[in-house]
């Protein structure tokens, strides 16, 4: 893999993990609060937690694919900072959200 | 609780802790002004296989066991907020490292190749967030655990 195609595929991959946290977040807190949702993925996938993952897993492996082949590596930087981000405030709004769920305050 | 769920238990909590050193030696290495490609790439790989095998593992106690037997007792004892804010949140949280993980190590094997500065910087930021994540979750565990009592 020459270097061109290592940061395309890099930006790609941060791109893709940008989606999952996303995803991931809005599966998590639309799913208690709105319950079909959650128990389409619990019909689903079995579980509600294994819906979640799985989905993200597919989303991460089609953008990141999707983005290897048409994104141009120029803006990896900027990618890398924007997933680790998303995953921050993905993991700050999940928290958030269950501790306001757990005093009933959502 | 059987052997089998017992095991899968104690290896997601290992393989967890042998991915966190892994990522942790990741980010040592990595800010360094001549870093050990060797270490690193090694490092890198073992975070990710041992996220994803600890995921698996995990996923099997939490989907089979955890739901219908540990549950019901955390919410029904002295500290219900050990599940409903620290177990729903590890859970999820955990959702998000492997992702992380990946991009770590695409990020290693770029800056092998390439010496950039502001890469350098947005890689150890990515590394940093996977074992800070990491690291929370791990802190959840011990919670949930002494939720159990």
């Amino acid at each position: 893999m020459n270097n061109k195609t290592l940061m395309r595929f890099l930006q790609a991959a941060a791109i893709g993990s940008i989606v999952a946290s996303i995803l991931i977040a809005i599966l998590t807190i639309v799913g208690e609060e709105w319950v079909p949702l959650k128990d389409w993925l619990k019909n689903t996938f079995t579980h509600h937690w294994l819906g979640k993952g799985a989905l993200a897993i597919v989303a991460f492996s089609l953008v990141t694919l999707w983005q290897g082949y048409v994104c141009s590596g120029e803006k990896t930087v900027q990618a890398i900072w924007y997933a680790v981000i998303a995953a921050l405030l993905s993991a700050v709004a999940m928290t958030g959200f269950f501790i306001l769920h757990t005093f009933q305050l959502v | 609780m059987s052997q089998f769920l017992a095991t899968a238990l104690v290896l997601h909590v290992v393989l967890g802790l042998i991915a966190l050193g892994a990522i942790h030696l990741t980010f040592m290495q990595v800010i360094r002004k001549q870093p050990p490609w060797g270490i690193v790439v090694a490092a890198a790989w073992t975070a990710l296989l041992g996220f994803l095998l600890s995921w698996m593992t995990g996923a099997y106690y939490y989907v089979v066991h955890y739901g219908v037997a540990v549950k019901p007792r955390i919410v029904s004892g002295e500290f219900p907020w050990a599940h409903k804010i620290f177990m729903e949140a590890k859970e999820h949280v955990f959702l998000l490292i492997p992702f992380l993980a990946v991009v770590a190590l695409f990020a290693v094997y770029a800056l092998r190749e390439v010496e950039n500065p502001a890469l350098k910087s947005a890689a150890s930021a990515i590394i940093a967030t996977t074992l800070v994540l990491g690291v929370l979750v791990a802190a959840a565990g011990v919670i949930v655990s002494g939720g159990v009592r």
